[in-house]
């Protein structure tokens, strides 16, 4: 597992630690009431459950098993996967910031900040969704015949 | 693959057709002219599509496929991966149960369940990070 993949999955597990213990207090309070501003976890609960545990984990699963280019650069661009990732993550903690604080303004920035890292991703990741092998692996339709009744190439 | 993703696997199935249905019978609910009460379902059918789906084939396919921690130890320890799956989905059916309970009949006074509920699925969650963060290293 590269190391990209190593911190993005890892930081995920930090993320649904944070995001289950939110959701535990939240669900004890709408039993048992806790303390008043448990309510206010709402919001970073969601964000830090989808973004930040499910998205983040993707990420990192994904910069693993993709398909690999050719040497020397067979993850991609390495460099802007780091940018990705730390972007990401600030922008979970301020966008969970201004949830908790209500602060709109906070909010938009982190949820825009997310939004830049997630594009980073796609760009870097982008190049690795092609056919195990590289280009040569691609069959021209053409050069293909099917035989009669079994549907199998010849 | 081992007997404990199978078993995630295939109760995190089970999660997504429940949730599927509850999600119908949400869509369902104007149309029909069914009583509006069915919204207290709305936090139980999404934790059952996000905890009980996706969170709970993640547990089972990571398990399974994941980096070995070690020749002796390759997947962490099995008892803590079978608690896991117990106290996550006795905690998923128990919100389940009490959500609704708690909104719906307050006398009953169900609250506990709630309460129970939300450690049973802290210890999931965080069981499952303590097994699988020695999983995840360089090769």
């Amino acid at each position: 597992m590269p190391r990209l993949s190593v911190w993005l999955v890892r930081a995920s597990l930090v993320q649904m630690g944070v995001g289950f213990l939110f959701g535990s207090l939240l669900l004890h309070h709408k039993g048992v009431p806790i303390y008043s501003w448990t309510w206010n976890l709402r919001e970073p609960h969601i964000e830090i459950m989808i973004f930040g545990w499910t998205m983040q984990f993707v990420m990192g699963i994904g910069f693993w098993i993709l398909p690999r280019l050719s040497a020397p650069h067979r993850f991609g661009n390495v460099r802007l996967g780091w940018c990705s990732f730390w972007i990401l993550n600030a922008g979970i903690i301020v966008t969970g910031l201004g949830e908790w604080f209500g602060q709109g303004v906070l909010s938009l920035t982190g949820r825009l900040l997310t939004f830049a890292a997630l594009t980073v991703f796609a760009i870097v990741i982008r190049p690795r969704v092609k056919p195990l092998g590289g280009d040569s692996a691609i069959i021209p339709v053409s050069s293909v015949s099917i035989s009669q009744g079994k549907g199998e190439p010849s | 693959m081992p007997t404990l993703s199978r078993w995630f696997i295939k109760i995190g199935m089970c999660y997504l057709l429940a949730g599927l249905a509850i999600g119908g019978v949400l869509l369902a609910q104007p149309v029909m002219g069914w009583s509006r009460s069915l919204h207290v379902l709305n936090p139980v059918y999404l934790h059952f599509l996000f905890i009980g789906w996706v969170t709970q084939v993640i547990m089972g396919v990571g398990y399974w496929m994941f980096p070995k921690q070690s020749k002796d130890n390759p997947r962490g320890s099995s008892w803590l991966g079978w608690v896991v799956l117990v106290t996550l989905n006795a905690g998923l059916v128990l919100r389940a149960i009490g959500e609704p309970a708690v909104v719906l009949a307050p006398e009953a006074k169900l609250g506990w369940t709630l309460a129970v509920a939300s450690l049973l699925l802290l210890f999931a969650g965080w069981g499952f990070i303590f097994n699988t963060w020695g999983r995840i290293k360089e090769r």
